[in-house]
């Protein structure tokens, strides 16, 4: 084995990262029928809703958000939450666990998490695609005012979310080591995750204490945030605040992740698989 | 070389009750109770060695793998492969290792082999010479160089095996941990996979350890075994060791026309009349089964052409699982290691 060089990226996070694209795109008619049916469900559901709720009240604009606006602002929420749930989307590292499929990966002199989360990008990466698509077929038809600096400046905050969201994601799916299922627990930070990003509803739409808790968690700033960054259509902190609180939640959920790792290591028995 | 010393496992569980009322108790407490899967072992082995573990379920094997390869830490005692303590997962260490579970898939199911193998290449840090004559030499001993370009979940079970065994040898291991390769693989398949095993092993001459309940792998590649029993090592020795006085028997199969014998007990008390302790085991439409000493064969045979009028016959060595049940079955009355 020869010696292995330390770069911030090396050729087995290439692969990893490669052969999960591989996998994804060796079944085509998931893959069509994931992006294409996803997307239009995600448009449907708030355009109908919204729209009902603009009729009722008979307004062209709240909060100087136009319908088409809001509409565009879930769509965007769409892309950036399953970019950030990218990891979860699969239950992959539980499922490795309870299975006994993680022994092998014990046995490869790699990092595991390193490994996944190079996995977990692939799904990532085809999210931005269809995002970057997206704000350009939305752009054509109904010209939103995205720029290119606005997208520059949001890709890093994408990225950073999608790095917390894999972290919250690994650091619960790790909990697999003690606990004989935790699909409960990932359905409710599914939840947390959309709700407390502004999934269902923007945070500027809520109460004033619930935003003010909020922002003492990661969750504000894996969706909502960022969207304000790309689209500009709401006040929010400035972009290196957002990007240094990005880190701090990185830094955290890193170590919390690294210690449950070595703990569970310890005491997996591997017992009967 | 690998040195295992005073090794013990223990894996601690929980009992629930059975029943809607059991769960509802496990909600608020739940019992635990301790489980030795591993109890005192002791053992060496040389570099080069070929070395069968073999034992019934959960006599401990798959255990002792894996706390070997550095899966499970030990619950105490000390483990030594090559230099490292498994537990501590040195890359060095497991650059060096390869671990095949027969039940256990690690190629990536949704693409072709060669794809697992370019990261595998990555994983170990193979040079690109190495890598293509590996992948040469591997898949021509395997006969596999058309199904390298296959979907892994296309492959038949057999096929399938044979490829991650190639996965497996690529970064050519040092040690190689076999568990339970041939499991569910057709005969054709089991021998394809057990020739190429004595292959590698003769060419390449890592430590391989071994674990099948298929005992032709056992007898056709292992020089020495192991034998555990609830976590403890009954025996370590060659598979010759395995047969005692008690259970180095025969057995015999007789179809006759007719015989002048008119039952079980005139037949036994012919042979005890020559001192020929036998033990029968069907006696019926005139086929008779029955085990004999080795020692007593020259005395038999005879005997059986006299009282019997015999159509076809057979004598045949106790299976080697039958040895291990008898030797299992005298450990509990004497201490073999």
């Amino acid at each position: 084995m020869k010696k292995q060089k330390k770069y911030f990226l090396n050729a087995i996070d290439l692969v990893a990262f490669n052969m999960e694209l591989k996998k994804i795109l060796s079944y085509p008619l998931e893959f069509w029928a994931n992006t294409l049916g996803l997307i239009l469900v995600n448009i449907l559901i708030p355009y109908c809703i919204w729209q009902a709720i603009f009729k009722a009240r008979n307004i062209t604009e709240m909060y100087n958000l136009s319908f088409n606006q809001f509409i565009f602002y879930f769509l965007c929420c769409y892309f950036v939450s399953a970019s950030v749930l990218g990891a979860m989307s699969k239950g992959s590292i539980s499922q490795e666990i309870y299975q006994g499929n993680i022994n092998k990966f014990i046995i490869y002199p790699i990092q595991y998490l390193r490994f996944k989360f190079f996995n977990s990008l692939a799904y990532s990466f085809i999210i931005l695609i269809e995002l970057i698509i997206t704000i350009c077929v939305h752009k054509l038809i109904f010209g939103n005012q995205i720029t290119i600096l606005a997208f520059i400046e949001f890709l890093p905050t994408l990225i950073l979310s999608t790095t917390i969201g894999f972290l919250l994601v690994a650091n619960l799916e790790l909990l697999s080591f003690w606990v004989d299922s935790v699909w409960n627990l990932q359905v409710i930070l599914r939840l947390f995750i959309q709700m407390g990003g502004g999934l269902f509803l923007p945070l500027f739409l809520m109460s004033e204490s619930i935003r003010h808790f909020l922002y003492f968690t990661p969750f504000p700033y894996l969706i909502y945030y960022p969207i304000g960054i790309l689209t500009k259509f709401y006040s929010v902190i400035p972009l290196h605040h957002l990007l240094i609180i990005q880190l701090f939640w990185i830094g955290f959920l890193l170590l919390l992740a690294q210690s449950l790792w070595k703990k569970g290591l310890k005491q997996y028995s591997g017992i009967g698989i | 070389m690998i040195r295992v010393n005073q090794l013990n496992q223990q894996f601690t569980t929980y009992k629930k009750e059975p029943g809607f009322r059991g769960s509802v108790k496990a909600l608020f407490k739940r019992e635990f109770e301790t489980k030795f899967a591993l109890q005192n072992i002791s053992f060496s082995i040389k570099p080069g060695e070929l070395v069968g573990l073999i034992g019934a379920n959960g006599a401990g094997k798959t255990t002792l793998v894996k706390i070997l390869s550095g899966i499970v830490t030990p619950t105490s005692g000390s483990v030594d492969v090559l230099g490292f303590k498994p537990q501590e997962r040195n890359d060095l260490y497991r650059s060096q290792l390869a671990l095949i579970m027969g039940q256990k898939a690690q190629l990536w199911w949704d693409l072709p082999a060669l794809d697992s193998f370019l990261l595998l290449k990555e994983i170990y840090q193979i040079s690109d010479a190495k890598y293509n004559s590996n992948i040469v030499l591997l898949s021509e001993m395997l006969q596999i160089k058309n199904l390298l370009n296959v979907q892994v979940r296309r492959l038949s079970l057999g096929e399938r095996m044979k490829v991650e065994l190639m996965a497996s040898l690529l970064h050519n291991p040092s040690v190689i941990f076999l568990d339970e390769p041939t499991i569910g693989l057709d005969f054709a398949s089991q021998k394809a996979v057990r020739e190429f095993l004595r292959f590698y092993q003769k060419e390449f001459s890592p430590i391989v350890i071994l674990t099948s309940h298929y005992m032709k792998d056992i007898e056709e590649l292992c020089e020495r075994v192991m034998l555990l029993h609830e976590g403890k090592l009954v025996y370590d020795g060659n598979i010759a060791g395995l047969k005692t006085e008690e259970t180095e028997k025969k057995n015999a199969l007789c179809y006759y026309n007719k015989t002048k014998i008119a039952d079980q007990n005139e037949w036994i008390n012919i042979c005890l009349k020559f001192h020929i302790h036998i033990e029968i085991t069907k006696w019926e439409n005139q086929e008779l089964c029955f085990t004999f000493p080795k020692s007593s064969l020259s005395k038999l045979v005879p005997l059986l052409f006299e009282h019997f009028d015999i159509e076809d016959f057979a004598i045949k060595d106790t299976d080697i699982g039958e040895l291990i049940n008898a030797r299992l079955y005298f450990s509990s009355t004497s201490t073999m290691i």
